[in-house]
């Protein structure tokens, strides 16, 4: 196809189209315009920023910055296409170490925007206004201004329409946004920041070290934990935080990485800092991590990708070694006294940590709505009635809390010589891989998976207190608070009603914090913060489903409430659970639509047999 | 021996982490028999009384089996005796023989020294009274281990032990204890306590020995050492109220009936009760709305204030009245937010028992 005989002819395309189409490819939304005025700034040398942002960008994207500007002849050279101070030969490109280097950001903004710039260069009396709309100048005309540039970007793709729809809802275009705003806050704490939204200032950053940052952005608890990381070999240095197993994430947006104080997303490289805290996070979850890379130029290249983030290395094994080496050996050192693994030194002191870490016999659900169990019947007169509702309330339970709360309580069953399995008081039911019940029926066998039966049960229950009867709340004694980011605040505040229906007292006390005086009534809740953020974070995650917040918050409570797949559960609870599964009015599917339970016939298995 | 075997039964861990858990140490040394089980959290030693011994050693024997053995054999003398490396036999008047495989000791955990830094004594009828009075309000939260144990603070001539699971605290202080360390404040696991309740008589003097991240309690007959939790124990003093302004003040035994009946029909998940005071009497209502039961029960008070409407779990209720010995128990209230504060109406000079309560928030 390269020769062919008779090609179209070439026709210029109207520069404006041939504009628009380039824009395209460096600011498909807002978020990516927020990082290209962003990048400019701090190559232009600003050590304080202020950013803007209304409708999520779509009517107005403001920097402001005090570095050292531009004259009226840099501006009208910068809204020219591949004009930049950063790059005059091609080798420059090296060993960049500036943002910029194509030219291309501001007349790619300027095409696609009504875009007003206003800038007063370092040493100049007079700075310069300059307009452009949709790539054609304006105005241009000296105007008073404090040295530094401000750019403000209005009405971003009104000549796109085509753009314009693809955008997302305002929630998450501006999560986008954040995560720009949050790459770069973090790359750069000697900087001060603020950001607004709407007017409302969300962030307001001061200059300090990694840490302070990270408190800004994350609240100090976080911050407080995070474990440093301080690692040099060869060409390759790594510095920089990251979470203990104890603040394991729900989601992965909490993950910073940098190449030389640039944003780089690489999988690879993000692998080698999982497998090294793996050990750690012996529950799940994802790790918080600010990381910092810093390499010589020429072993890396990071322009393979137009948004510049993709990273490509000369030595990619080595990189991948030597991160993995540098996290791993900052967690240990951190963790060393209670989760080392080896069993060498003290296995006594070892060994006994994973006792206490794993406890199988005891771990309490996550959240056990479970009531307090019936004492197994010693004398076992009463006739075995599976499920009956009795079973599970009443003076045996009441007057039993004492004995069957005690740890040992299985111990000392055997001290009074109570057969271990004694399985005459309700049905057979095993658990297998400590995540399906499995019961025989008369006519075959049941599968139940214990976390969605779990899920649909709590999401009937709360959808009931929700619509119909509010649940109780039982006041705690030590109220706990929690932070959330201040794009947040707005889903809280929407759940707080819905949540007190539920049981959950969660007053405001600050501006983005919050405190939980009061938890649903009966319902043994373990770690109330992490079940209430989880909750909100499910809840916002849906957010775009456009159904009823009701329906989504119970929901969300349901899953995040749920005992979770690999739980070990005690025959009781699996007793509970499979009594209140069949009292649902669905039981049939989660919430989210999947199947909860699946029965094998006899008439299968004996086909196995070929019976 | 039976009695020393079920002492350390308790602690020989269900599901076993290291394989030699499973059994437990005996060990014959100067004319003693040891046996010692352990879960590597808590070890327990106990002493065995002997008739007569031969030799020194020690062996591992299979936990389970042995005590099986020991429940099934009659109070005869026994002789147990170790002659090929890792054989047991056991022998006795009319009761046969039988051999036990044995394991090397090499395999046995390690066991802890503790060097106490702090010990003093008690007597146990003292320590077993503490315990019990506070170990119903310990939390299971794995979340936040350190309210699965119940705090230790020792201060000049007192000790005062501390549970609480955020629903209710329970705090009890003795003032006749002979101590005159360094303030210390420990956490001691749960499990540990119930061991505690189970091997320690009355007339037993334990004596306690703290160390870094051990404690220990010795008496005569055992040893029970435990690994302590660490960590930040929240301050409770400053969520104890000074000043509720109400006291209702009620006939112990005839409210523990009056919520045993009532909590028959309390809600089966939230085992609420309501209760509403007034001058001289107070109403407890439960409703279980799944079965459409419900029961309403007025009990005889002695009230001053305004009338009050609360509702509390019947069952964190139940578990406070259990706990007061005196005929009438004084509740001090505030409003159905507060923390209701319960203790007996006659209290002994050396001893202060303190209970709190939260509510349960009734929506509308
Ligand atoms: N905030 C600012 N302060 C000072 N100079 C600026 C600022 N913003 C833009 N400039 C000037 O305008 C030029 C053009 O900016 P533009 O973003 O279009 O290109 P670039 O940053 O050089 O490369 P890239 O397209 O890769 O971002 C820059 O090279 C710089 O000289
Ligand atoms: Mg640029």
């Amino acid at each position: 196809m390269t020769e062919t005989l008779e090609r179209p002819p070439i026709i210029t395309l109207p520069q404006s189209v041939a504009d628009r189409i380039a824009a395209g490819e460096v600011v498909e939304r807002p978020a990516a315009v927020v990082k290209e005025l962003i990048g400019n700034a701090i190559d232009g040398g600003a050590d304080r920023m202020t950013i803007a942002i209304e409708d999520a960008g779509r009517t107005l994207i403001k920097v402001v910055d005090n570095g050292f500007g531009m004259t009226e002849s840099d501006l009208a050279a910068a809204i020219g296409r591949h004009s930049t101070s950063k790059l005059k030969r091609f080798e420059d490109l090296e060993s960049l170490s500036s943002f910029g280097f194509r030219g291309e950001a501001l007349p790619s903004i300027a095409a696609v925007s009504r875009l007003n710039i206003i800038s007063r260069a370092r040493g100049q009396d007079v700075g310069t206004e300059l307009s452009v709309s949709g790539g054609k100048i304006e105005k241009a005309e000296p105007v008073a201004a404090p040295e530094g540039t401000s750019i403000s970007v209005g009405h971003l793709f009104f000549n796109v329409p085509a753009r314009r729809k693809f955008l997302r809802t305002d929630a998450t275009e501006f999560k986008w946004i954040a995560s720009v705003f949050k790459h770069f806050a973090l790359a750069f704490p000697s900087i001060s920041w603020e950001l607004y939204r709407n007017k409302d200032l969300l962030y307001q950053l001061n200059p300090g070290d990694e840490r302070s940052r990270l408190a800004g952005l994350f609240g100090d608890d976080v911050a407080e934990e995070m474990i440093p990381i301080n690692f040099q070999r060869g060409w390759l240095t790594v510095h920089g935080l990251i979470s203990p197993g104890s603040l394991a994430q729900r989601t992965t947006s909490d993950q910073y990485l940098y190449i030389n104080n640039r944003p780089i997303v690489s999988p690879r490289l993000n692998r080698a800092i999982y497998t090294a805290c793996e050990p750690y996070y012996t529950s799940g979850g994802h790790p918080i991590y600010v990381i910092k890379l810093e390499s010589a130029p020429d072993q890396f290249d990071i322009n393979v990708h137009p948004a510049k983030k993709e990273v490509k290395f000369a030595d990619e094994k080595g990189v991948f070694g030597n991160l993995w080496a540098a996290v791993r050996r900052a967690i240990s050192d951190d963790r060393a006294p209670r989760e080392l693994t080896v069993e060498k030194k003290s296995q006594m002191e070892t060994a006994a940590s994973a006792v206490s870490e794993r406890s199988p016999v005891d771990a309490p659900a996550h959240l056990t709505p479970f009531v307090p169990l019936p004492r197994r019947s010693q004398t076992s007169g009463a006739p075995a009635m599976p499920f009956s509702p009795d079973r599970k309330r009443g003076e045996e339970a009441e007057t039993d809390s004492q004995l069957q709360d005690l740890a040992g309580a299985e111990s000392a069953q055997r001290l009074v010589g109570v057969p271990e399995s004694s399985g005459d008081d309700g049905p057979v039911i095993w658990q297998v891989f400590d995540t399906y019940l499995v019961s025989p029926l008369k006519t075959g066998i049941v599968f139940i998976d214990q976390h969605v039966a779990h899920e649909r049960i709590l999401y009937e229950r709360a959808l009931r207190a929700i619509e119909k009867e509010p649940w109780t709340s039982q006041v705690l004694l030590f109220p706990v608070s929690f932070a959330v980011s201040p794009e947040d605040v707005d889903i809280v505040e929407e759940c707080l009603p819905l949540l007190r229906s539920m049981g959950f007292a969660v007053d405001p006390i600050g501006p983005r914090d919050f405190r939980i005086q009061a938890v649903p009534a009966g319902i043994r809740i373990t770690g109330e913060r992490d079940l209430l953020l989880g909750i909100i974070a499910e809840f916002k995650d849906t957010a775009t489903s456009n159904s009823d917040p009701r329906h989504r918050l119970a929901a969300a409570f349901a899953c995040r409430g749920a005992v979770k797949a690999g739980q070990p559960l005690k025959t009781e609870q699996m007793q509970r659970l499979i009594d209140e599964l069949f009292g649902c009015e669905d039981p049939e599917f989660c919430p989210h639509g999947r199947p909860i339970y699946h029965v094998i016939n006899r008439r299968e298995i004996d086909k196995w047999f070929r019976r | 021996m039976k009695r020393g075997i079920q002492r350390v039964m308790g602690v020989v861990p269900t599901r076993l982490p290291m394989p030699s858990l499973g059994n437990i140490f005996v060990s014959l040394k100067n004319k003693m028999l040891e046996i010692t089980a352990t879960d590597l959290e808590i070890t327990v030693t106990a002493k065995v009384e002997i008739l007569d011994s031969e030799g020194e050693g020690s062996v591992l024997i299979q936990a389970k089996r042995f005590q099986d053995i020991i429940n099934q054999l009659p109070d005869v003398p026994l002789e147990i005796e170790v002659k090929e490396p890792l054989k047991v036999t056991l022998k006795g008047e009319g009761v046969g023989e039988y051999i036990l495989p044995g394991g090397d000791p090499i395999d046995f955990p390690e066991l802890p020294e503790i060097d106490a830094r702090v010990s003093f004594d008690m007597s146990g009828e003292i320590l077993k009274r503490l315990i019990t009075k506070t170990m119903f309000a310990v939390s299971h939260d794995e979340m936040r281990p350190i309210l699965t144990g119940v705090l230790i603070q020792l201060r000049m001539n007192e000790i005062c032990i501390v549970a609480t699971d955020g629903h209710r605290l329970s705090r009890i202080k003795r003032t006749d204890i002979s101590y005159s360390g360094e303030e210390k404040d420990v956490v001691v696991p749960m499990k540990a306590l119930h061991q505690l309740l189970q091997g320690i008589e009355d007339d037993d003097e334990p004596t306690i020995g703290i160390a870094e991240t051990r404690a220990s309690f010795t008496t005569d007959s055992q040893r029970l050492t435990t690994r302590l939790i660490d960590g930040h124990y929240p301050n409770y003093q400053s969520v104890i109220p000074e000043d509720n302004p109400h006291t209702m003040t009620v006939n112990t035994d005839d409210m523990m009936s009056v919520v045993k009946r009532i909590s028959v029909f309390a809600h089966p998940i939230s085992h609420q009760v309501k209760i509403t005071i007034k001058q001289d009497s107070a109403l407890l209502e439960a409703e279980d709305p799944e079965i459409g039961g419900r029961g309403e029960e007025s009990i005889a008070v002695n009230y001053e204030g305004e009338p009050l409407e609360l509702a509390y779990n019947c069952t964190y209720l139940a578990d406070v009245l259990r706990q007061i010995d005196t005929e009438e128990a004084a509740f001090k209230l505030n409003t159905s937010n507060d923390a209701a504060i319960i203790k007996s109406t006659v209290q002994n000079d050396d001893e202060d028992l303190l209970m709190l309560l939260m509510p349960i928030r009734l929506n509308r």
